[in-house]
């Protein structure tokens, strides 16, 4: 996202101020790009700043080298308000013409381009699809400002006295030298490059020195070449006191469920099946032994989920990570999970469908298949992460739900939110709640669906204990846990099964409005698009307009306050990435006309396009 | 069979009335269902497992109305998937005894995928199949097991498509127990769920089971009285394959490596001819020759094809807890929480501390006592840290030293009984070629051997012992070595010595060491207050 400053920024002798920037670095798969765009992210922790990162890997496992599908990028965004990882990046580092190629266009006018000159040879030109070099290109240098060095050789002169390393292995370490270049332009320090690099090759002869001499040789370029580097300082935003890492959705789920877990004193068992975005949960979850996780590989969705359900059952915190075509295969054990009232959680990372889609790319379409994609009245609730360390609250709130209602929960994460890593503040153990609830005591009589007045819930006996010996199973039974197919009894059941659902509203927090809290627009987001609504929607704001912005975690059941808050604004905008769906849902349920801003890229919104869909909204 | 993998403890003697449940039994009048029933229901009180230990899962179909039946815990689920739950529960808790009852089209249809998987995993599941190859309960339907050209409802013309041999595709899924019976023949049926009770590891049973409705006589053309004696043939573990109302018939290998049947006394056949059965061959071609014997080529096996011994899915998964919690320490949220690397952001934001490389990776192999236990190790002031504090190494010098005794894993129980008579100890520890790989107490044996009926003289050691993943050196702390010694519920601990050699200490050792320490250090503290305490390792050997 471009900071208010940037359209007019042209380099500077001294370092000029910025609240936030965007810089990606992008080269082949094998030039360690993700490597420096994590300590660029712990080199600008150190300074204070906000940090969020999109990483893009190439599809292929193994592409070509300097072929344009073998591109690997890191975008990170960093400074005081970061909340998305940035619509238009204003640095970009290219190691070789492909990576030039394929993320030209997300470079801002005026942005500066690094080039590694040493890689734009006339093969590489070629397997990029260029017949002359574009970094010669006058219309380019107008529109850019292009910074070109041949780094290759700029990082062999400065090794030339480390004759223990191979070239070879010298040419790897010129990644080192683009960050310190990097780390100099953004006015930042290089202790903690230094301390990863020395680390990393502790007792490996000259490979630490020499990895840290060129980090160092790429810093100095900037202090010498300081007539024409352009330098910067971002503004910084950790400003409160605590403990901070870098995490992405994807296992700040698995934090989180690990902490609830103990709190509720069930161990985990995650039945899972490679699926992407998900599977880095199952991968994260396998490595947990010592948290008594344990972790079944089913051989298909259905099976990961059954292994889940019968853990529930066994007295387990049953856990499943998918995507959405797994989602359609384990409906029917969900639904199992439903009638037999069994705690059960569902996670599922959406991506772009139907059928196999765009596996690699985020969407928002699963809503309604998490709603009402089974047979028969099904009530599950539903929670939806807003960003990468919102995941991590979003699972203790799945596992409260779960354990609470007996019921299974799903959590609509989705590809955005799996992979991009954003700044968590991370909290105190003894701040996590208390989920545990109250055993069935011996001897007391049991009667499996006798139900708890205030949430409905049935209790539940796990096998094992002596004397609470029963059957469930999918047939509709009665109170008493006996097969019954009376329809006045289905009819109870099925009304008792959805007010249960109806009581966990009971405990939410009311849907609350930044800015205007009636007028002309409510802004209304959920799940991964709340960064690019709300900084749009507060951009808007500063202007002074009647807009106000809101935010739902919680699908289903929905805050009691929704439809009151609804009414309060002439109009609403409700930008998804699908056709409508929560439009669809809250169109039903509390008659308020809803425009709906649809978006079905493979991407996020971008904050511009969000800001401009809001002006064309106001008066 | 194995008994070690059911719990030796027995309960209050249970009768076949007490898993008899009050729900009404819906099966048709007739139906082969009921004899199953009432089988497992007169099976079940011979286990030594209390019912509420018992859980018995079941997919879609007439047979998987069995749980409701029976007064233990119980789970109908949905079709084809009751292998996964079991997967579920037997993985949540290793203790229960799980069945899974299922029926052609539950197992080989709609549930084909988990049947070969829930096979090849090993899980300790009980896997029983009523075979009636029809589908009843949708009221009369081909099954996957239904005979070529059979006529049914939704094949009026015959069926055009090959039955599957669920017996067949359980070996080929490398199930370690396979076994066949009838439900017509109650002490062969009773006697082959036994035993598949028993084994360690997955055991799948086919029943062949009639179905009164829809496909009657389903197996008479086999198990009729007047004809099974020559169509069936019972297998018995180290005995030839003989058959015949006149057991005058066998089972040859010809020279081409099929079974063939002969005649006992034609052609010169004598019974040292014939194939002896041995449910245990470690290869399955014998298993898998036997599952392609179906009458009428040949006779129709019943009893257990195949019985091996593999590493079971549960038990290695909780081994694998047990070895990497130990490596790694026990569960500490906060690290974990912190990862790899964090910030710690002091003063308003001026201050930012970095760490990087965070304790919680999995290859941090040093780390043995978790943050709980260094943190209140840090008060040098008390004695029972500095008790704490001291080299294991100590402990075993002056209290385990000269009773240090050893044994083979191969040496049998009835050594090991002998050994702790003779020597006074109370633990052993195993070596194999020169490395310890576990312990035995007198704990193992009155736990897995005093109360069963196991040979002492033919079991192994290895079969009772406690495998050792944890070895500690005997500069480790004492700290460290209960830390393991809580972590894997063991009763003593291995440890390297510096001098060479290893030794073994028990926790009887480590407290009586603690207690005379901590005396030790409280009375030094009277008489000379602010004298340290003795430190470091290489303490003296008491006697050789």
């Amino acid at each position: 996202m471009a900071s208010p400053k940037k359209s007019t920024a042209t380099p500077d002798l001294d370092a000029s101020q910025r609240t936030n920037a965007v810089v990606r670095f992008a080269g082949d798969s094998g030039d360690g790009m993700q490597v420096i765009g994590d300590l660029f992210c712990d080199e600008s922790a150190m300074m204070g700043l906000g940090i969020c990162t999109f990483p893009d890997y190439p599809a292929e496992i193994r592409a070509p080298k300097g072929t344009l599908s073998g591109v690997s990028g890191y975008q990170v965004h960093f400074g005081a308000t970061v909340e998305t990882p940035g619509d238009i990046v204003d640095a970009l580092v290219v190691m070789n013409p492909a990576a030039l190629k394929v993320n030209l266009d997300s470079l801002d006018r005026q942005g500066l381009l690094i080039a590694d000159l040493g890689a734009f040879t006339p093969d590489n030109l070629k397997k990029a699809g260029y017949e002359t070099n574009p970094l010669d290109d006058p219309g380019l240098q107008e529109r850019y400002k292009i910074l070109k060095y041949d780094f290759t050789e700029l990082t062999k002169e400065t090794l030339k006295d480390f004759t223990t390393i191979k070239t070879t292995d010298k040419l790897r370490s010129k990644n080192f030298f683009t960050l310190g270049l990097v780390c100099w332009i953004y006015s930042y320090k290089l202790d903690a490059t230094i301390e990863w690099i020395e680390g990393k090759w502790a007792g490996k002869g000259e490979l630490a020195p020499a990895n840290v001499a060129t980090l160092k040789a790429g810093y100095n370029l900037g202090l010498t070449a300081e007539l024409t580097m352009p330098r910067y300082t971002v503004t910084r935003s950790m400003n409160e006191n605590g403990v901070y890492r870098k995490i992405n959705g994807n296992d700040a789920i698995c934090l989180g469920l690990i902490a609830a877990s103990q709190n509720c004193f069930r161990d985990i068992v995650i039945g899972g099946y490679p699926i992407t975005p998900a599977t880095s949960i199952l991968e994260f979850l396998s490595a947990q032994k010592n948290f008594n996780v344990k972790a079944v590989q089913a051989e298909d969705e259905i099976a990961a989920i059954g292994v889940a359900l019968g853990a529930s059952y066994a007295g387990s915190l049953g856990v499943t990570a998918t995507s959405g075509p797994g989602v359609c295969l384990k409906s029917e054990i969900l639904n199992l999970a439903v009638m037999t009232e069994l705690p059960l959680i569902l996670i599922d990372v959406q991506r772009a469908g139907p059928s196999t889609g765009l596996p690699t790319k985020t969407e928002q379409t699963d809503l309604l298949q998490a709603m009402y994609g089974r047979n028969g009245e099904s009530p599950i609730p539903i929670l939806a992460p807003a960003s990468p360390s919102d995941c991590f609250d979003i699972a203790v709130e799945a596992v409260r739900i779960a354990i609470k209602w007996r019921t299974p929960v799903f959590i609509l994460s989705d590809g955005f939110t799996a992979h991009s890593s954003e700044v968590w503040k991370i909290p105190r153990v003894e701040d996590i709640p208390d989920l545990s609830v109250e055993p069935i005591r011996h001897g007391e009589k049991y009667v499996p669906y006798q139900r708890d007045p205030v949430t409905l819930a049935r209790r539940i006996a796990i096998p094992g204990r002596p004397g609470f010996e029963h059957r469930i199973g999918g047939l509709e039974k009665n109170e008493e846990g006996k097969v019954d197919y009376h329809g006045p009894n289905h009819e109870k059941m099925v009304h008792l099964r959805r007010n249960k659902i109806e009581t966990i509203a009971d405990t939410l927090p009311p849907l609350t409005v930044e800015g205007a809290q009636e007028g002309d627009l409510l802004v209304l987001g959920w799940g991964s698009t709340r960064g690019a609504i709300h900084l749009a929607a507060k951009r808007v704001m500063a202007e002074g307009k009647s807009l106000g912005v809101a935010h739902l975690r919680h699908m289903n059941p929905l805050p009691k306050n929704v439809g009151e808050v609804l009414r309060r604004y002439k109009k609403v905008l409700l930008p998804e990435l699908n056709l409508g769906q929560l439009a669809l849902l809250l169109r039903a349920k509390y008659l308020v006309d809803i425009q709906t801003f649809s978006s079905m890229q493979g991407r996020n919104f971008t904050v511009s396009e969000v800001e401009q869909k809001i002006r064309e909204m106001l008066p | 069979m194995e008994s070690t993998a059911l719990p030796a403890t027995k309960p209050a003697e249970l009768t076949r009335k007490d898993f008899v449940s009050s729900a009404e039994v819906r099966w048709c009048p007739g139906c082969g269902d009921y004899a199953i029933l009432n089988s497992i229901q007169s099976v079940l009180p011979e286990l030594g497992v209390p019912k509420e230990k018992i859980v018995f899962v079941s997919g879609i179909g007439c047979s998987s109305r069995f749980p409701y039946y029976l007064e233990t815990y119980g789970f109908h689920s949905v079709h084809g998937r009751a292998p996964t739950l079991a997967t579920g529960i037997k993985v949540a808790n290793p203790e229960l005894s799980v069945w899974v009852i299922t029926g052609d089209g539950d197992a080989l249809s709609i549930g084909g995928n988990h049947f070969m998987h829930v096979m090849r995993r090993n899980l300790n599941l009980n896997i029983i199949l009523f075979n009636n190859k029809i589908y009843g309960l949708t009221k009369g339907q081909f099954s996957p097991t239904s005979v070529l050209g059979q006529v049914t409802k939704t094949s009026p013309y015959g069926t055009i498509e090959q039955p599957v041999n669920p017996v067949t595709l359980a070996i080929a899924s490398q199930a370690t127990f396979v076994a066949r019976t009838v439900d017509t023949q109650p002490a062969h049926m009773k006697q082959v769920f036994l035993a598949a009770a028993k084994h360690p590891g997955v055991s799948f049973v086919e029943v062949f089971q009639n179905c009164v409705i829809f496909n009657d006589n389903a197996w008479k053309d086999v198990s009729a009285p007047e004809v099974r004696s020559d169509r069936l043939i019972n297998l018995e573990a180290g005995k030839p394959l003989i058959f015949g109302a006149k057991s005058n018939k066998g089972v040859r290998a010809s020279k081409d490596g099929r079974y063939e049947v002969v005649t006992l006394g034609e052609h010169g056949v004598e019974e040292k001819d014939l194939v002896v059965h041995d449910p245990a061959r470690e290869d399955a071609t014998h298993a898998w020759l036997l599952s392609q014997m179906n009458y009428p080529e040949m006779p129709t096996p019943i009893g257990v094809f195949r019985s091996v011994k593999r590493p079971v899915y549960d038990v290695e998964l909780e081994e694998q807890i047990k070895r990497t919690t130990a490596k790694q320490g026990r569960r500490n949220l906060h690290s974990l929480l912190r990862g790899g690397s964090f910030w710690e952001v002091a003063e308003g934001g001026q201050d930012i501390k970095m760490t990087q490389g965070g304790k919680n990776r999995l290859d941090d192999e040093e780390s043995i006592a978790d943050e709980r236990t260094r943190e209140a190790l840090r008060d040098r002031n008390n004695p029972l840290n500095l008790a704490l504090r001291e080299p294991i190494g100590r402990v075993f010098y002056e209290y385990g030293y000269q009773r240090s005794v050893t044994i083979a894993p191969t040496d049998s129980i009835n050594t090991a009984i002998s050994l702790f008579k003779a020597q006074k100890v109370e633990t052993i520890m195993v070596m194999m070629n020169g490395k310890p790989v576990g312990t035995i107490s007198q704990r193992e044996i009155i736990m897995n051997v005093a109360l069963s009926t196991m040979d002492r003289d033919y079991t192994a050691v290895s079969t009772v012992m406690r495998p050792s993943f944890d070895l500690l050196d005997d500069t480790s702390t004492v700290a460290d070595a209960i830390n393991v010694l809580s972590i894997s519920s063991q009763y003593s601990i291995p440890l390297k010595l510096a001098k060479g050699g290893y030794g073994v200490v028990n926790f009887n050792q480590i407290l009586s060491f603690i207690h005379e320490k901590m005396v030790d250090l409280v009375a030094a503290s009277h008489t000379k207050p602010g004298e340290k305490a003795a430190e470091g390792a290489g303490s003296k050997p008491g006697e050789t």
